[in-house]
């Protein structure tokens, strides 16, 4: 028996050798294991059904049958058949036999991923540091652990990586010539047109570098199939896997709704003793890289494959059922939890989300914002709210009147599922608060550090939905709705505390607060925020203050606001923008970068009482950039628009320019999805030329009026709180009209002044030197 | 924003809404101070949803009395002031007769 | 099977009294009309609702009860409801239900059952399941049950067995109410 010390990289079911395991030694050298490895599930039902169960598997497989008492998080101790299959390739076909023989009967712990089963039965996680013992054949006898998940700073790998991206996107007009290899500091830029030494090059990678992860742009839905057929073409083999024994893993393309979005992900390759990441194929490991990922594969239990593609959603599940595993709590299958009923006025009281109060519309001097940390899921922790402990009848059980519902005190499953995550995040945010920014480790623990706190930050907004989700095994409504009841009593509350201390609460928006007080310090906020921390018990934290914070109304009202609508600079360039034109996904880079530049000329003066001074400089530039426009020298990618198809081209009636984009690349061989994202240029009302197609569009047929009207609301937006009006706006732009009104006179950004426009007119008082 | 009932926003429009006939049989000068009021509503349409023990339009009226006062309390204060100015430029164009 | 011009308390309670569960089709536009039905039956008694597909009448059924009472509150508070997100809740929630003898309604019963996410013969199974609850609370307290025609393969195949246990089945012609208001007003 030999004993090793490394990472525990992957691991998956072999046909032969029952689970693989992989560990990336702390000599940087890949180890692979086997071990046979039984799958448990449990049947409940009728007796006379559960005997005729039993004598049909008694036949089947090398089954081990035993009556067992297990619990279910809703209905208690269930007596059970506990049926124990050697083998996970076994277990599927049992499993399936099983169901179409016994349709009746009430199953347990089926539908769990391997890795799930085998961290709970071996007490170990993915990326833990671990001890393997093992023989010299590779058959593992033990592996123990040697940190936690919670861990702040754990020991991790130093990963070989291989990037691989070719020239240019497999969708451009013109197709890649070439796949650029990055390893181990070199760079090779191999053609695409020579198989056969393109195949030898990256047989010879993997070979003599041994990569452990392979990050590529387009892998997944373009390169390795393409890699796959010059390899049958050219009778080259190649075998991207580090365990050449089994094939690589593939998936087919899916498309999805998501919070009411649709979304495309194309089909999926995945290895098998060393990771595969498509960046292009994620949702959401842009936001934090590997790092990130390595940290939500550490938490959730998910493979890092798997864990980089899908939705924070598919981590959370998993981590309720490794809870559930490692409670010995019966996971069910095909079986929910219906909503517990209430009255009518309790549905209306209860049927909301997080509480949003709109803001003024205007600029306000000295704002801070206030963010909750991982709210709804502290939410949880602290009021122990579980879809099984919402309903609960127990004497200690903490009732809510309003809603007509008690919350049960024995341990929840999702509170105990989120803590260590929620109390790691937090330690880690107020590691890097505690850091000076002019502290040299500051940027080192950032880079660190943040890669960590973004990829727990998905994990913890989703656990909130996923309470109510329709598809969550474990989910009820009325624990989704019980956590928005409280987070609308704890939110309002803290606006309570802030309004006795004097403080204007400008804007709510769920977990965070927006104050001002034009004689506040930056102590003042923090007390604040103390004391608001104090008598919530939920953890806060001033997230910045601006000298000034602007907030707009709707597109189509000026005069009516909306949240999640503003926009407040800052000096060192940390600026807070939401939903104006160069936050939109849809805004090509000529509209943004105007509006960009505007907000750079504004960032400059932090007295709110002085930005009307900054618009003849403001103006200039919007007339430049549409003055380049008029004469068509806006390079064509910079007018590009990017739209999500949201339905199947099949399903539009009428075709908008995002849906004409569209079935142009049909009819070009391309196959567009309901969900993907399709790049096109304005060439006339309702008309598009698609941005991918062979032939770039004709600059002379850009429709320059759509754009200059782009261009105009994008100014306008960001001038509309300094007293803009869109018709002053377009007279001045458009209408050849100077800006003839000097300083002061144009309209004041105090919103009471803003109310009566009427005195404006006076020129021979001027209100604001009064 | 709840799973089941309207949003906020939706709420509020209903219940306007439900004022169409009584808006359709006043005089466009009325029905353009009508629209101021569904206006300052429109702002504060969070507020109205959170009153889950009233019906909207049992709030509504108090929605529009708080945005009265407010632009009356402006308006008095701003004309105050532009009165005081009036003053000091009557008594400085006096003394220097 | 019949066909009812509206859907009033009345007229359902003339087929009620002699039927236990009662199937309704609807044409899926008769929103005001069920909400008016719920309103009538709350000042009657208690009665408990699960909304099968998405919709719930919500403030139109205050708005529906002041014009009838001005205990608004009270008639309200004999309404129950309950919400499934899939046809595994559904079955659920059916299971729940004891042999009371308030009315149940179920509004648009088949909504969960045309999931894809789900494969059909566990859609099937659970349907089954379902149809078993609904003849068990039929013994003891009227249950009707509306479902949405479509012009859908699946609806042929769930629609047939759900009305093949029902005591009467009436294809309702109800009234069109308005369409939503979007964001905009007048």
């Amino acid at each position: 028996m030999k004993e090793y010390t490394g990472w525990l990289f992957d691991l998956y079911a072999h046909p032969e050798k029952g689970l693989v395991v992989w560990l990336v030694g702390e000599d940087g050298r890949p180890y692979r294991f086997h071990q046979d490895f039984e799958i448990t599930f449990y049947v409940g039902g009728p007796v006379p059904r559960l005997r005729e169960l039993w004598t049909f598997l008694r036949t089947r497989e090398k089954v081990k049958l035993v009556r067992t008492t297990r619990e279910d998080l809703f209905d208690g101790p269930q007596d059970l058949m506990e049926v124990r299959v050697p083998g996970p390739f076994k277990y599927q076909r049992l499993f399936k036999q099983t169901r179409e023989c016994f349709p009746d009967l009430i199953y347990y712990d089926v539908d769990i991923p391997l890795s799930l089963r085998f961290m709970a039965a071996r007490n170990v996680f993915l990326m833990a540091h671990c001890k393997v013992a093992a023989q010299p054949d590779g058959n593992l006898i033990d592996i123990t652990a040697l940190d936690v998940p919670e861990e702040l700073d754990p020991q991790l790998p130093q990963l070989r990586k291989l990037a691989l991206s070719p020239d240019r996107e497999p969708s451009s007009k013109t197709p890649p010539r070439y796949l650029l290899a990055k390893y181990g500091g070199f760079s090779v830029r191999a053609p695409l047109d020579k198989p056969r030494e393109l195949l030898a090059l990256l047989n010879g990678i993997l070979s003599a570098y041994d990569p452990d992860v392979i990050q590529t742009r387009f892998g997944d839905t373009w390169l390795f199939p393409l890699l796959e057929e010059l390899s049958r073409q050219t009778g080259t083999p190649f075998h991207p896997n580090r365990d050449q024994s089994v094939p690589v893993l593939r998936r087919g393309e899916v498309t999805f709704f998501n919070y009411g979005r649709a979304h495309y992900r194309g089909p999926q390759v995945h290895l098998r003793g060393r990771w595969h990441i498509d960046v292009e194929n994620c949702m959401t490991y842009g936001a934090y890289g590997l790092l990130g990922a390595i940290e939500q594969t550490r938490i959730t239990g998910v493979p890092l494959q798997e864990m980089a593609r899908r939705s924070p959603g598919a981590g959370v599940a998993a981590m309720q059922s490794l809870t559930a595993l490692r409670r010995k709590v019966l996971i069910p299958y095909q079986h929910q939890k219906g909503e517990i009923r209430k009255t009518y006025a309790q549905l209306v009281r209860a049927d909301r989300g997080g509480l949003i109060l709109q803001p003024p519309i205007g600029i306000f001097a000295n704002v801070a914002v206030l963010d909750f940390t991982s709210m709804m899921a502290s939410i949880m922790i602290e009021f122990n709210v579980s879809p099984e402990t919402v309903g609960a009848e127990d004497e200690a059980a903490f009732e809510i009147p309003e809603l007509g519902i008690k919350i049960g005190s024995q341990p929840g499953l999702m509170p105990q599922t989120l803590k260590p995550m929620r109390d790691k995040r937090l330690a880690i945010k107020r590691l890097l608060k505690s850091l000076d920014k002019k502290d040299p480790r500051y940027r080192s623990c950032r880079h660190r550090y943040k890669p960590v706190m973004d990829g727990l930050k998905w994990l913890t907004v989703v656990a909130y939905g996923r309470l109510g989700f329709a598809n969550s095994t474990f989910g009820r409504i009325n624990a989704h709705e019980v956590v928005s009841y409280l987070s609308r009593k704890v939110i309002l509350q803290a606006k309570a505390i802030a309004e006795d201390r004097g403080f204007t609460v400008l804007h709510l928006y769920v977990d965070s607060l927006f104050v001002s007080r034009p004689d506040a310090s930056a102590e003042d906020f923090q007390t604040l925020a103390d004391e608001i921390e104090r008598e919530t018990h939920l953890p806060i934290e001033l997230q910045k203050i601006y000298p000034w914070f602007a907030f707009l109304g709707t597109r189509d009202n000026p005069n009516i606001s909306v949240a999640n609508r503003f926009y407040a600079l800052s000096a060192d360039g940390e600026h807070k923008i939401r939903g104006i034109a160069l936050r939109r996904s849809d805004t090509p880079r000529f509209v943004a970068n105007t509006q960009t530049q505007i907000l750079n000329i504004l960032a400059k003066e932090p007295d709110p009482a002085r930005l009307a001074g900054l618009l003849p400089e403001a103006l200039a530039v919007a007339r430049e950039q549409l003055s380049l426009l008029k004469k068509r020298e806006v390079p064509l990618e910079e007018l590009v628009v990017s739209q999500t198809l949201s339905r199947e081209l099949s399903e539009y009636s009428h075709f908008s320019a995002v849906a004409s984009a569209a079935r142009q690349l049909q009819l070009r061989g391309k196959s567009p999805r309901m969900g993907q994202r399709i790049r096109f240029i304005y060439t006339g009302p309702g008309t598009a030329h698609a941005w991918d197609l062979p032939v770039a569009p004709d600059p002379r047929t850009v429709d320059l009026t759509r754009y200059r009207e782009m261009i105009l609301r994008a100014v306008y937006e960001v001038l509309h709180p300094l007293g803009m009006t869109e018709k002053m706006l377009r007279d001045w732009l458009f209408g050849g009209a100077s800006y003839v009104m000097s300083v002061g006179e144009l309209g004041s950004s105090d919103p009471t002044k803003l109310a009566l426009p009427l005195f404006n007119d006076i020129k021979y008082l001027h209100v604001d030197s009064l | 924003m709840g799973r089941t009932l309207p949003s906020a926003t939706q709420i509020v429009l209903d219940e306007l809404d439900e004022l169409r006939s009584f808006y359709d049989a006043l005089r466009r000068s009325d029905q353009l101070i009508l629209d101021k009021f569904f206006e300052d509503v429109l702002q504060h349409r969070a507020a109205i949803a959170n009153a889950t023990n009233l019906l909207p339009i049992e709030v509504m009226p108090f929605v529009m009395l708080l945005e009265a006062y407010k632009k009356n309390d402006r308006a008095f204060g701003q004309l105050h002031a532009e009165m005081q100015g009036l003053a000091r430029a009557i008594e400085t164009f006096a003394s220097k007769r | 099977m019949g066909t009812l011009a509206n859907i009033s308390s009345d007229r359902l309670g003339l087929a009620a009294r002699s039927r236990r569960l009662v199937l309704l089709e609807t044409a899926g536009r008769e929103g005001e009309a069920i909400t008016e039905l719920v309103a009538e039956l709350a000042l009657r008694g208690p009665l408990y609702v699960i909304a099968g597909g998405e919709w719930l009448p919500a403030y139109s059924l205050s708005r529906s009860i002041r014009r009838r009472t001005v205990q608004v509150k009270e008639s309200l508070a004999r309404v129950r409801l309950a919400r499934p997100f899939t046809c595994y809740q559904l079955q659920d929630l059916l299971a729940q239900t004891r042999p009371e003898s308030e009315p149940v309604l179920i509004l648009d019963f088949l909504h969960h059952f045309y999931n894809p996410d789900i494969d059909l013969p566990v859609r099937r199974r659970t349907f089954q399941q379902c149809c078993g609850h609904l003849q068990r609370l039929s013994f003891s307290r009227p249950t009707l049950v509306f479902a949405e025609k479509l012009n859908t393969e699946e609806y042929g195949q769930f629609f047939p067995p759900l009305a093949s246990i029902a005591d009467g089945v009436f294809i309702v012609e109800g009234e069109i109410p308005r369409e939503p208001s979007q964001l905009t007003y007048f």
